[in-house]
């Protein structure tokens, strides 16, 4: 028996060396030869508001990849005057098209806006990984803090859904913003794991990708605005929202959207949903 | 808009994570004093997977050595979480506390320890004791046998029981190998509602349906 022990504990240990992971399960990006062609936004509900004169497009490098991105300054009849940025990061589907109706929402709020496609995204080159999104959220957090229209003391970080993950990271590792907001936001791959699996094994037994909100929000000394939808049957409530708030430190406020799903907060809000992220960015940013 | 739900994402992920109790056959004969066996066995609840309704192949590879007439112990390792870089290992013993005769069933009863490991921070390490029971039936007195039961597996954290339910059959194929097919209905105590994982049978909208299938070859 003990030799049959013996080559029991050989071959489990050569299972040491990871061969496969579900790290592409965490990314659903696709392709385009060109940004914001009409056909391309339409289905997302884009308004075309955005004047181009307004619109600045951007390649970085990121892991010697070119990631794509666009700096869209900020409507100039708005309250907030352009005085603020915000670095936002989109979710885990399609590219900037897709997200293009949402620059559209802050954009009329009156602040100035980043958004970029991760690697693998859009016309950005590479491939999405853990690593990937963090070195892109890097090199546009670098990008926005030296762009001239920029006030580096008013930067705000918003994430949506997989974008949170780049946004925590970013504020509690690289640098604290005026401000975050996180959308939808999944509290950790282990979250994901146990949400459907039930045993509290950890994320990183499948993944590589270091994604954990619930553990880095402790990290964050930044004003918090949280959104999620009650009826989120993707990100659950329950099993994301209390982990993530929990850890948070003040301040801190949330806005729970009881109609809301995954990705409809700022449709079913309408001007709720302006008014909740001008008054948040006001009284923490610009006052 | 609506956000595009690549049932597959999560599917294989989550999968991974009920598999852990799900790759295995349950053990219903005793072996016999001295004696050995290796068993191995893959399966796990069913789930979309590139369009396709499969279970998830979660696999252990076992081997048992009958202690006494009426107990046995095995060791085991995870080749499924081998291939992810982990260590996957379990250990455990089944007592046959009765044979199956006419309308009387066999009972036997197990207790395993499951234990798992990344090789990143301690803190990552789990291990998870299951205890089960299982009544079966000899098929018209033959080495065939059908068999029925459940399990616990118990965890630090909420929920603290995750058990599932088993109904197989195993059966001998001449005198060195034996075939077990074992349907497990995974965690019947949870909502199977909004889910990251699309698991196609959900009784009562409880839990996941899943199936294994065992290969046992007597040393």
């Amino acid at each position: 028996m003990k030799t049959q022990i013996i080559i029991l504990c050989i071959i489990a240990l050569f299972g040491c060396v990871r061969i496969i992971s579900l790290d592409d399960f965490l990314y659903e990006p696709t392709t385009v030869d060109e940004y914001l062609r009409y056909e391309d936004l339409v289905e997302w509900g884009t308004r075309f508001i955005i004047p181009d004169s307004l619109v600045e497009s951007v390649v970085l490098s990121s892991m010697g990849s070119r990631i794509y991105g666009f700096f869209v300054k900020g409507n100039p009849d708005s309250v907030a005057n352009n005085s603020v940025t915000i670095l936002y990061c989109h979710g885990r589907g399609e590219n900037i098209n897709r997200y293009w109706v949402r620059v559209e929402y802050l954009w009329e709020m009156g602040f100035n806006v980043f958004i970029f496609d991760y690697q693998g995204y859009g016309m950005s080159e590479g491939s999405p990984s853990g690593e990937a999104l963090f070195s892109d959220g890097r090199e546009a957090l670098t990008y926005v803090r030296t762009h001239p229209d920029v006030d580096t003391a008013k930067i705000v970080y918003y994430g949506w859904s997989l974008g949170t993950f780049v946004i925590t990271y970013l504020a509690a590792e690289i640098s604290h913003p005026a401000s975050v907001i996180l959308e939808a936001a999944i509290a950790s791959a282990t979250a994901l794991l146990r949400d459907s699996g039930l045993l509290n094994l950890t994320g990183s037994y499948v993944v590589d990708a270091d994604f954990d909100n619930e553990g880095r929000i402790a990290d964050i000394g930044s004003p918090l605005l949280m959104m999620h939808g009650r009826a989120d049957d993707y990100v659950v409530f329950d099993r994301h929202v209390p982990q993530i708030w929990d850890n948070a430190v003040e301040p801190k406020e949330f806005l729970w959207v009881e109609e809301a799903e995954h990705d409809d907060i700022p449709e079913v809000l309408g001007s709720v949903y302006h008014g909740t992220v001008i008054d948040f960015l006001v009284r923490h940013v610009l006052n | 808009m609506k956000v595009e739900r690549n049932v597959v994402v999560y599917a294989v992920l989550v999968s991974c994570i009920l598999l852990l109790q799900c790759g295995t056959v349950s053990s219903v004969k005793p072996l016999g004093v001295g004696n050995k066996s290796i068993v191995f066995s893959a399966g796990g609840p069913v789930a979309p997977v590139y369009d396709m309704d499969v279970p998830l192949p979660y696999s252990v590879l076992r081997y048992r050595l009958g202690l006494s007439d009426n107990t046995d112990i095995h060791v085991g390792i995870h080749p499924t979480m081998a291939l992810f870089g982990n260590l996957g290992i379990d250990a455990g013993l089944t007592r046959h506390f009765m044979r199956s005769l006419g309308m009387r069933p066999g009972i036997s009863a197990g207790l395993a320890l499951y234990g798992f490991y990344d090789f990143g921070d301690l803190d990552h390490m789990r291990a998870y004791p299951e205890l089960s029971m299982i009544f079966s039936y000899d098929i018209f007195r033959s080495s065939h046998v059908v068999y029925l039961g459940g399990q616990g597996m118990i965890q630090f954290a909420e929920p603290y029981i995750v058990p599932a339910a088993v109904a197989g059959g195993e059966f001998s194929l001449g005198r060195n190998f034996a075939l077990s097919l074992e349907t497990r209905w995974y965690a019947p105590t949870e909502s199977s509602d909004d889910r990251v994982v699309d698991f196609r049978l959900t009784p009562f909208g409880q839990g996941a349906l899943g199936f294994v299938l065992g290969l046992g070859y007597k040393l």
